[in-house]
């Protein structure tokens, strides 16, 4: 019995050996992938960031008509050039594409789980992606949920903030949604559970435009009575007659 | 746009039907004269106005007496040409040019001073007037003597109007663009972004030459700061008594929009010439400083004016407070606890808004479009502040005037804050 | 005979430079999470490296912790948490030993609602001595004109207590119970838990909430006549059996109303000068020494006895009751930007936070605390610049541990993380592993050993702490000077000329000096000479939130008259050797 007892010792002691034995070169691979696709990724994105620059990419690029049009995009305050920003954008791809190239390297070599790697790195870019897509919601809920404000309050609006803060969760809330979906997480609890709270927010939203645009939308009815022609035909149009200078009416002229 | 100019001269006979046609002659002249796309009344009514001021041709030492008018290419239901044949006599030296635009903006754009410069290098003309939109309510008598102005021995290179308007007119450049360029510049000119403009060759030259960059990029409507420019080149301008003038009504009633779209223009011109208005600068004489109208009649209603600002000191307090240091926020609480009638904006107060907002848009301590946004009703609040002031007897003005001198004296402020732009500051 | 203090100087509080700590916080020997005797002990040595010469614990006696030791339950007895009564008597001795004085809390106003006197009152029928041990009423309409103080949290100053069948009055939290000094027993026990710290041997007691143990209808019950009579009854009983200990008397009043508090020398030693602190802070923010003047001008003259306690920042929030709406708006919006910094009527930031960690203005303002008349008080952890944290309750956020190495809890406990009374501050710029005792103990550079040299300097001269004060009025605001003067007993005197540019660019200044024509300004730091005085305006240019401290030394004295025969400058000395007249000198002097 006892000599069954080392016989079962060695032999699982020799199979996690063996198994560690075919990890680590897996292992090493995957570092050595990383470390040179790091690399590659490093000296490509210099050459990027000198092409870039001779090309003058970040004046044209602020010049052209697709950022020109739109301010919003201009403005959203990046602390990094567009050619910077690209030359990372190069070096970061070629780092993941190293991780994955690793990974699958692992996953050769540790042969007997595979399953863990295919399922690992599938669920690995998912993560990411939820990530970024975490990020992408918090910074755009913010740049709403000001621009709503700002414009809210342009409009004389009593109930800007809450419009503001609706704006805000209701992107917030959308984000969640689409993260936890990205992670496969919930299932259809997580798409029932949104739908109820979304169908909430835009409801509330919705009830608090309807009371409190009252004041504004007979604002703007008496502005167009105000801007329709006088009953009198006999009165001189508002710029006066032609060639003559114009009769000062009491309204104001900001431009 | 590549304007293209027509060199038919409706005076000329007309050629032998057997000859080959000859190569037109491009019109040469003295001084080309730029209208923007008008109504075909107004455009009617703009020509008799030139040619009312310029009745008959003067030689002037070497200069060529022409008077080149360039109008837009839009047909009008009457032609020009025979409206001009019309009103002006024979010995008349007005000419017409046509050339493509479409331009519907509330000031000149970069556009029309490029579309400007490219005729009076083809047609070797020596100044050029860039007339904007309601040209017709202008006063002749200002068009001529412009032209007079700019062919002068003694011309300046920018010679900008200044207009009487009502007391309620053309608010955005009595609290903003004239305080602030005549802080930073030293330049005296009454309305910096005036709707018509008188230049040299060189000056328009200059001109042409910024507005490429816009142009090129598809930005026609871009605005330009002519006196900036005029500044940064160390020439003179010169201002003249234009009399009434008619205003053109924006194409959009959005403020904030309009504001925006201004104040963010301006504030970026004035980021890319700080080496330029830091240098300590000496006032250049030649401003006219004639008599504004008072209107006695019926102030406009700043109740909603001043609902907008307590709207947004309310809401917008957190971003105020990121551009605004603490004696302004105290400064606009104080505001808000005073009662509509006694509802007054001092100098000083609105001085340093309008400096740090330019401070914060320099520095995109947040968004340059929310920025912008956060500026409109304070704006409006100075606005009222300024209404019920003249209502209350003060001239109007002498206000502006004052609030001016204010800008001047506190331009350490910006030029401090500027080079060391800590927070940490009253 | 009177027990004998650790000092033999009655004025020592005059020089003293007091360092405020709170036990809990400062240093962990057990590995509980809490600070104790023993370890704060073990950091007696950094104490006085430091140069500081009194400490003031914050309470440490038994309590329920509501209101973080402010809610004695035990008037003479430590808590457990930090120690027995021996570990104090042993912290006492050490400090001792070391040249420091212990300054301690007597809170005279309130107990806690756990300790005994109030669970026996709340048990004893109404009238009895027991019962009158607190201030109780059917009703709580009384003294409708007292104002709640801890307006954050409490709606009134009565609380209804269930078992008492009675409200009862509490100027603080509800669970502080006002003690009734118009119940003699209640001034005898206080003397008595007195007197027993002072036997221990403790160098002197802060009286805290001292305007507010009077209660009286139709008053604000703030600073009532009688509570003048009760001071005076502790300081006749410290008088007449202990020599040389002092009381402190926190009144948060206008200058003012903190005067009385001195009496005739027949009350308390010092007082704090709460409505200076904040003006400091707008002054430097508005840049401007206007506030600081204003307030000064207002300060009434004291007995030559007594001292203010200057301060910066200490374990409460940066109070803002001494000011006017407009000054407590304008604090608001420069230094607490963020609600969650503001607590009661204040802003509850570190020195460092609320200077945005900029050195020059952290230096400058300490120039002010250590050249100002008055003893200056530095708030534990200041001395490194540490940051607070906005999120702890109350005013926890300015109590957490000391940061004293970039280790696991900052070097203050070993305790498990999670076991600390409160989080230590880990953020990039304040974090422990960015500001802690050691980097900066080797790093000549750092605040801490600015502060000690800072600190040093103003123990060599006993101008700062028993000089006069005379402002200077120069034409430019943003420059604030003064003279500080002081003639010894000794017959020497010792004039020092302080200049503070309170702006953050630089400052042209000229100063009226005529008065101190012929002396020589000496930079005190470097010892550098500045020019001599003359009846002209002195010049001086400053650096942004620079200061000066020159010293008004004489000038270089005018050559006595000479005894011996004038000579012209043609004559020349010829040291001749005694020799015969025909014989010349080998090597005759030359001229």
């Amino acid at each position: 019995m006892l000599q069954q007892v080392h016989f079962a010792l060695s032999e699982s002691t020799h199979r996690v050996l063996v198994k560690l034995a075919s990890f680590l070169p897996g292992l090493l691979a995957l570092l050595v992938a990383v470390l040179l696709f790091t690399l590659i990724g490093a000296a490509l994105a210099a050459l990027v960031r000198i092409i870039l620059h001779s090309m003058r990419f970040d004046e044209r690029l602020s010049r052209s008509n697709v950022f020109a049009g739109n301010a919003n995009i201009q403005n959203w305050s990046l602390s990094h050039s567009p050619s910077v920003m690209l030359a990372r954008v190069v070096l970061f791809g070629c780092v993941i594409l190293g991780i994955v190239v690793g990974i699958s390297a692992l996953d050769a070599s540790y042969s007997n789980n595979s399953e863990t790697s295919k399922l690992l790195l599938p669920y690995l870019t998912h993560a990411i992606g939820a990530i970024a897509i975490l990020l992408a919601g918090n910074l755009i809920a913010r740049f709403l949920s000001r621009s709503v404000l700002i414009g809210a309050v342009n409009a004389r609006l009593h109930y800007a903030r809450m419009l503001s803060e609706g704006v805000k969760w209701l992107v917030l809330v959308l984000t969640a949604a689409m993260v936890l979906d990205h992670l496969e997480i919930g299932g259809t609890v997580v798409d029932l559970a949104f739908g109820i709270l979304f169908g909430g927010i835009v409801l509330t939203l919705a009830l608090a435009i309807g009371l409190g645009s009252r004041d504004l939308v007979s604002r703007s009815i008496e502005k167009t009575a105000e801007r329709a022609p006088d009953a009198d035909p006999s009165a001189p149009p508002p710029g006066g007659e032609p060639g003559k200078p114009p009769i000062p009416i009491d309204t104001l002229r900001h431009f | 746009m590549t304007p293209t100019s027509s060199d038919v001269d409706t005076r000329q006979p007309t050629p032998d039907a057997t000859a080959p046609a000859p190569e037109p002659t491009p019109l040469t002249g003295d001084l080309l004269i730029c209208l923007t796309p008008l109504p075909p009344e107004d455009l009617e009514a703009t020509l008799k106005n030139l040619a009312g001021a310029f009745p008959e041709q003067q030689t002037a030492g070497n200069g060529n007496s022409n008077i080149l008018v360039a109008i837009p290419d839009a047909a009008p239901a009457s032609s020009p040409d025979s409206v001009l044949s019309t009103a002006a006599p024979d010995s008349s030296p007005l000419r017409l040019l046509h050339y493509s635009s479409s331009s519907t903006a509330l000031f000149l754009t970069a556009a029309d001073y490029l579309n400007a410069f490219k005729m009076a290098q083809e047609h070797n003309a020596r100044a050029c007037i860039l007339l904007g939109p309601e040209s017709q309510t202008l006063n002749p008598g200002f068009v001529r003597d412009l032209a007079a102005a700019l062919l002068g021995s003694s011309a300046a290179d920018l010679i900008l109007p200044h207009y009487r308007l009502g007391p309620n007119n053309g608010l955005v450049n009595s609290a903003i663009l004239y305080p602030v360029t005549r802080a930073l510049y030293r330049q005296c000119p009454r309305f910096p972004q005036a709707i018509d403009v008188g230049l040299s060759l060189r000056m328009a030259e200059r001109l042409a030459m910024a507005a490429q960059p816009f142009t090129a990029a598809g930005q026609n409507d871009a605005i330009l700061w002519p006196v900036a420019e005029a500044a940064s080149a160390n020439w003179p301008v010169a201002e003249i008594d234009a009399g009434p003038r008619g205003l053109p009504q924006p194409a959009s009633t959005d403020l904030n929009a309009l504001l925006s779209e201004t104040a963010g223009s301006f504030f970026s011109d004035i980021e890319a010439r700080a080496s330029i208005w830091q240098r300590v600068r000496f006032y250049q004489p030649g401003c006219a400083t004639p008599e504004t109208p008072f209107s006695t009649g019926t102030l406009p209603d700043v109740s909603p004016m001043l609902e907008a600002f307590r709207v947004a000191y309310t809401n917008l307090q957190e971003i105020w407070s990121l551009v605004l240091p603490p004696q302004t926020l105290l400064g606009l609480k104080h505001l808000s606890l005073m009662p509509p009638a006694g509802f007054r904006m001092n100098d000083e107060l609105w001085t340093r808004i309008v400096y740090d907002f330019i401070l914060a848009y320099r520095l995109r301590t947040i968004n340059r479009g929310h920025l912008l946004g956060a500026l409109t009703p304070l704006y409006l609040a100075w606005v009222a502040s300024h209404i019920l002031l003249t209502g209350a007897g003060a001239a109007p003005e002498q206000h502006i005037e004052d609030l001016a001198a204010t800008f001047e004296r506190d331009k350490a402020y910006l030029v401090s804050r500027w080079r060391w732009p800590d927070r940490f500051n009253p | 005979m009177k027990r004998a203090a650790s000092t033999s100087d009655p004025l020592w509080f005059k020089d003293a430079i007091i360092y405020e700590l709170h036990v809990r916080s400062f240093q962990d020997s057990n590995a509980d999470g809490i600070g104790d005797f023993p370890g704060l002990l073990s950091r007696l040595d950094y104490l006085r490296d430091l140069g500081v010469t009194c400490l003031w614990l914050l309470p440490f006696f038994p309590s329920p912790l509501r209101d973080d030791g402010y809610d004695i339950a035990n008037y003479v007895d430590v808590n457990p948490s930090y120690g027995t009564l021996n570990d104090f008597k042993l912290f006492l001795d050490a400090a001792h030993q070391r040249g420091m004085q212990v300054l301690i809390e007597l809170v005279v106003n309130h107990t806690s609602d756990q300790h005994p006197w109030f669970q026996a009152a709340r048990r004893a029928p109404s009238g009895s001595t027991e019962r009158d041990f607190y201030v109780w009423s059917p009703d709580n309409q009384r003294y409708k004109e007292a104002r709640i103080i801890f307006s954050d949290t409490e709606k009134s100053n009565w609380t209804w207590d269930e078992v008492a069948g009675a409200y009862y009055w509490h100027r603080f939290f509800s669970h502080q119970p006002d003690l009734n000094y118009d119940n003699p027993a209640v001034m005898e026990e206080v003397l008595k838990a007195m007197r027993f710290w002072l036997d221990l041997g403790v160098d002197a007691l802060r009286m805290d909430a001292i305007p507010y143990i009077y209660e009286r209808e139709g008053t604000n019950c703030e600073n009532l006549p009688e509570t003048h009579v009760a001071i005076k009854r502790f300081r006749a009983a410290i008088d007449e059996g202990y020599s040389n200990r002092i009381i402190l008397a926190e009144a948060n009043q206008w200058p003012t109303d903190v005067r009385p508090y001195f009496g005739d020398g027949d009350e308390c030693h010092m007082a704090f000068h709460f409505p200076l602190m904040p003006r400091i802070y707008m002054a430097l923010r508005q840049e401007d020494r206007m506030p600081i003047i204003d307030i000064m001008a207002q300060t009434p003259t004291i007995p030559d006895g007594c001292q203010w306690a200057l301060f910066l920042r200490n374990h409460d929030e940066l109070t803002l009751e001494m000011v006017s709406s407009d000054e407590r708006d304008y604090m608001y919006y420069s230094y607490s930007a963020d609600p969650r910094m503001r607590v009661n009527v204040g802003i509850r930031r570190r020195l460092a936070p609320l200077l945005d960690n900029n050195r020059g203005r952290i230096e400058l303002l300490n120039s002010l605390l250590f050249s100002f008349p008055g003893t200056p008080i530095l708030y534990y952890g200041d001395e490194i610049g540490m940051g607070d944290n906005i999120y702890l309750g109350d005013r926890n956020g300015v109590r957490t541990p000391m940061q004293w190495t970039s280790d696991r809890n900052a070097g203050f406990s070993r305790a498990v993380p999670a076991r600390l009374y409160a989080p230590v501050i880990m953020d990039p710029i304040w974090g422990y592993q960015a500001i802690n005792v050691e980097a900066q103990l080797s790093d000549q550079s750092s605040l801490l050993h600015w502060t000690c040299n800072m600190i040093a300097l103003r123990k060599l001269f006993h101008v700062f702490g028993r000089g006069t004060l005379e402002f200077l009025s120069p034409a430019n605001r943003k420059v604030l000077a003064y003279i500080r003067h002081y003639d010894a007993p000794d017959g020497h005197s010792e004039t020092v000329l302080c200049c503070a540019n309170l702006s953050r660019f630089a400052q042209p200044v000229e100063l009226d000096l005529a008065h101190l024509a012929g002396r020589v300004p000496v930079e005190m730091l470097g010892y550098v000479p500045f020019p001599p005085i003359t009846d002209k305006p002195y010049p001086l240019s400053l650096a942004p939130y620079s200061f000066f401290w020159l010293e008004l030394q004489p000038g270089p004295e005018a050559p006595r008259p000479s005894a011996l025969p004038q000579q012209n400058e043609a004559t020349e000395i010829i040291m001749r050797p005694l020799k015969p007249s025909n014989e010349v000198a080998e090597n005759p002097p030359s001229t």
